[in-house]
C-alpha cells in the first residue's frame, strides 16, 4: 500500500477502511511554545504563534494532525469568565460568570464571531489552513453544550441543578442547553469555515465517571445528537472521563470518532462498537510523564493491538493535552509506534 | 445505646436515590424515637457514609451521586449540630484546600463533609490556596493533617512547595495528603509532590487520615491467644503496622 497523506490516512480510518498505517494524534499544544521559545501565556493568546508552533511540531514529530485551538476553556471566557494562565500548563477558569440559578436563567449566547477572546483561534486556523489544508487534518474544538454550563457556574452548582426536582430543573436546564447549543454549533461551524477539518467536542460532565447512565440517556444524549447533527463537519466526541459504560449508545450519536479515557478497556470498547465508529486513545497522558521510551513503545503497541490497524482506530492519549514534562523522546516513540508496528507486521507477513 | 440499623439503611437509600426528603424524614424519625443526636451522627449518618464509600470504591455510584449525598449530609448536620449536648470528641484537625491556581472545589467539599461526620475538625480554606497559607493555617489551628486537592497536573505540582514550608516552620510532624484526578491517574505522583498519602475518593480520605494519625496499640486476644492492633485514638481495630516486629520486640 502506498503511503497516504495524514488527511487521507485519517479519512480512510474514520471511514472504517484500512489505512497505510494507524494514524497518531499526540495532543501537542504547549510543546509548540517551547519550539518557538515563547512563554505559554503569550503563545496561547497569539493565534499566529499557535499556528507556527503547530507547524514546528509537525516538522519535528511527523504526526497526523495539527490543533487550531489553544485550549477549550476559552469557550467559557467568551461568556465572560476570567481565565488564569500558567507557565507550565494550560489555562483554567478563574472566575465563574454565573453565581446563582437566577443569573443562569437570563444567560444569553454570545456571538463567537464577535468575541475578542476567540480571535486567536481564527488566526491560528487560517495560518494552519494556508500551510497544510488538504494534507494534514486541522482539529478545532469546543466544550460540548452539556458541559459548558459547569464551566460558567461551577461543577458543584451544575450538579446541584441536575439533582433538583424536574419542575425546578427542567426549565433552567432547557434554557441553558438552548443557549449552550446555539453557541457551540455556531462556534464549531465558524471554526470549520476558517479552516478546521474536524471538531473535537469535549463533554467532561457527561462521562460515566460523573453521571449515571440514565442521566446520560435522558439529559445529555439528546443534546449530543442535536449538536453533532448541526455541526457541518466531522465531530470527534470526547468524554474527558470514562465512556465505556455508555459506549453502546455512542455510535448512533453521529460522531465520526470517540475518544476513550485511559481507564476504559480499549479492546472491550472496540468489540462493543464493532465497525460502527472509530475509537481514539487511550494512553495515560499523566503517567506518561514518568514513562521511558521503552514503556511508551510497549503501551502504544498494546493500544494498537487492542484498537486494530485495519481502520476505525487512531492512536492517541485520553484527550487532554500531553503534559509539558513528557520527554521529547517519549513523544517521538509514540509517533513512531504505528510505523514500527506496520513495518514489523509487513516483515512477519512477507509484505515488508 | 443500640440503634436500629434500619435507620442507616434508609438514610443510605435516601442518599443513593438523592431523595432529600426521605433522608431528612429518617433523621427526624430517629430523633422522635429517642435516638440521641450524637448517635444519629455516629450510628446512622456515619454508618451510611461508610457504606456509600464502599459502593463508590466498587464503582457502583458516580461522582454526582456522592456530591449530592454530601449535600444531604450537610443538611442533616445543620439540623443536628445545635442539638448536640456537648462538643463532639474529635480524632484530629485537618486543614483542607485546593492548591493555588486550582478552582475545582467539588472533591474538596465532599471530603470535608466525610471528615466532619467521621469526627475530624475541618478547616476548609476553599479554592486556590497558596502553599504558605495552608501551612500558616496548620500552625494556627494545631492541625495534624493538611489535605490538598488539584484537578490539573500542573497545579498538582505546586503542592510540592507545601512539605518544605512545613519543615521550615517546624511542622514536619504534620501529615500531607493529596487527591484529585492527576493522583488517580498516576499512583506515584503523590510521592513526587512530597505527600504522605493519596486517596481516590472521600471515603478513602477518611480511612487514609485515620491510618496516618493512628497510634497502634497491641493487645492479646485471650480467646484466640493471638495479638491484634487497635488505634488508641479512634478505638478502631487496625491492620498490624508495617514495622510491627520491631515495635513488639
Amino acid at each position: 500500500m502506498s503511503e497516504m497523506t495524514s488527511l487521507e490516512r485519517v479519512l480512510t480510518t474514520v471511514a472504517l477502511k484500512e489505512p497505510d498505517r494507524v494514524p497518531v494524534f499526540p495532543v501537542l499544544l504547549m510543546q509548540g511554545a517551547r519550539e518557538l521559545g515563547l512563554p505559554l501565556p503569550e503563545y496561547f493568546t497569539r493565534g499566529e504563534a499557535l499556528a507556527r508552533g503547530q507547524l514546528a511540531l509537525l516538522e519535528r514529530y511527523g504526526h497526523d494532525c495539527v490543533l487550531g485551538v489553544p485550549h477549550v476553556v476559552q469557550d467559557a471566557a467568551a461568556f465572560g469568565c476570567g481565565l488564569i494562565y500558567f507557565d507550565d500548563g494550560p489555562p483554567s477558569v478563574d472566575r465563574m460568570v454565573l453565581r446563582s440559578f437566577d443569573e443562569a436563567s437570563s444567560l444569553q449566547a454570545p456571538d463567537p464571531a464577535d468575541s475578542d477572546v476567540l480571535r486567536p483561534t481564527f488566526d491560528a486556523l487560517e495560518g494552519l489552513a494556508t500551510a497544510v489544508k488538504g494534507k494534514v487534518p486541522i482539529l478545532g474544538a469546543c466544550i460540548a453544550p452539556f458541559s459548558l454550563p459547569s464551566m460558567l457556574m461551577g461543577t458543584d452548582r451544575w450538579m446541584q441543578l441536575l439533582f433538583e426536582s424536574p419542575s425546578v430543573r427542567d426549565p433552567l436546564l432547557n434554557h441553558l442547553m438552548e443557549v449552550a447549543t446555539t453557541f457551540v454549533v455556531s462556534w464549531a461551524n465558524l471554526q470549520l469555515e476558517r479552516g478546521a477539518d474536524i471538531i473535537v467536542l469535549a463533554d467532561g460532565m457527561a462521562s460515566a465517571s460523573v453521571i449515571f447512565r440514565n442521566q446520560f440517556e435522558e439529559l445529555a444524549l439528546p443534546v449530543v445528537r442535536e449538536t453533532i447533527a448541526a455541526i457541518q463537519g466531522p465531530v470527534v466526541y470526547e468524554g474527558v472521563g470514562s465512556l465505556q459504560p455508555f459506549i453502546d449508545l455512542l455510535p448512533d450519536t453521529g460522531a465520526a470518532a470517540i475518544i476513550l479515557d485511559c481507564h476504559d478497556d480499549l479492546a472491550a470498547c472496540k468489540e462493543a462498537v464493532g465497525d460502527r465508529v472509530t475509537l481514539v486513545g487511550n494512553l495515560n497522558n499523566v503517567a506518561m510523564v514518568t514513562w521511558t521510551v521503552e514503556e511508551m513503545r510497549r503501551q502504544a503497541e498494546s493500544a494498537i493491538q487492542a484498537g486494530g490497524d485495519r481502520g476505525g482506530y487512531i492512536l492517541s492519549a485520553q484527550g487532554p493535552e500531553i503534559p509539558w514534562d513528557v520527554p521529547d523522546e517519549v513523544i517521538q516513540a509514540m509517533v513512531l509506534a504505528p510505523r514500527v508496528y506496520r513495518a514489523r507486521k509487513g516483515t512477519e507477513t512477507g509484505n515488508g | 445505646m443500640k440503634v436500629d440499623p434500619e435507620y442507616s439503611e434508609t438514610f443510605l437509600q435516601g442518599m443513593l436515590n438523592v431523595d432529600r426528603q426521605a433522608a431528612a424524614e429518617c433523621i427526624e424519625r430517629a430523633l422522635e424515637n429517642g435516638v440521641t443526636p450524637d448517635d444519629v451522627v455516629l450510628k446512622i449518618i456515619n454508618v451510611a457514609m461508610d457504606r456509600l464509600g464502599e459502593l463508590q470504591a466498587d464503582q457502583v455510584v458516580v461522582l454526582a451521586q456522592v456530591f449530592a449525598a454530601a449535600q444531604i449530609v450537610d443538611n442533616a448536620l445543620k439540623r443536628l449540630l445545635p442539638l448536640l449536648k456537648k462538643k463532639r470528641r474529635t480524632f484530629g484537625t485537618v486543614v483542607l484546600g485546593n492548591i493555588q491556581g486550582d478552582n475545582h472545589s467539588l472533591g474538596r467539599k465532599t471530603v470535608a463533609t466525610f471528615l466532619r461526620v467521621a469526627g475530624y475538625e475541618v478547616h476548609d480554606m476553599g479554592a486556590s490556596v497558596p502553599p504558605a497559607a495552608l501551612v500558616d493555617k496548620a500552625r494556627e489551628t494545631g492541625a495534624h493533617v493538611i489535605g490538598v486537592s488539584a484537578l490539573l497536573l500542573h497545579t498538582a505540582k505546586k503542592i510540592s512547595e507545601v512539605r518544605p514550608l512545613l519543615n521550615e516552620a517546624g511542622l514536619s510532624h504534620v501529615k500531607l495528603i493529596v487527591g484529585g484526578a492527576p493522583f488517580n491517574m498516576d499512583p506515584t505522583l503523590y510521592r513526587r509532590v512530597g505527600a504522605d498519602a493519596t486517596t481516590q475518593n472521600a471515603h478513602d480520605a477518611v480511612r487514609a487520615i485515620r491510618m496516618l494519625l493512628a497510634k497502634p496499640v497491641r493487645f492479646l486476644n485471650p480467646r484466640t491467644n493471638t495479638y491484634r492492633w487497635r488505634d488508641a485514638i479512634t478505638g478502631r481495630f487496625i491492620p498490624a503496622p508495617a514495622d510491627a516486629e520491631e515495635m513488639t520486640s
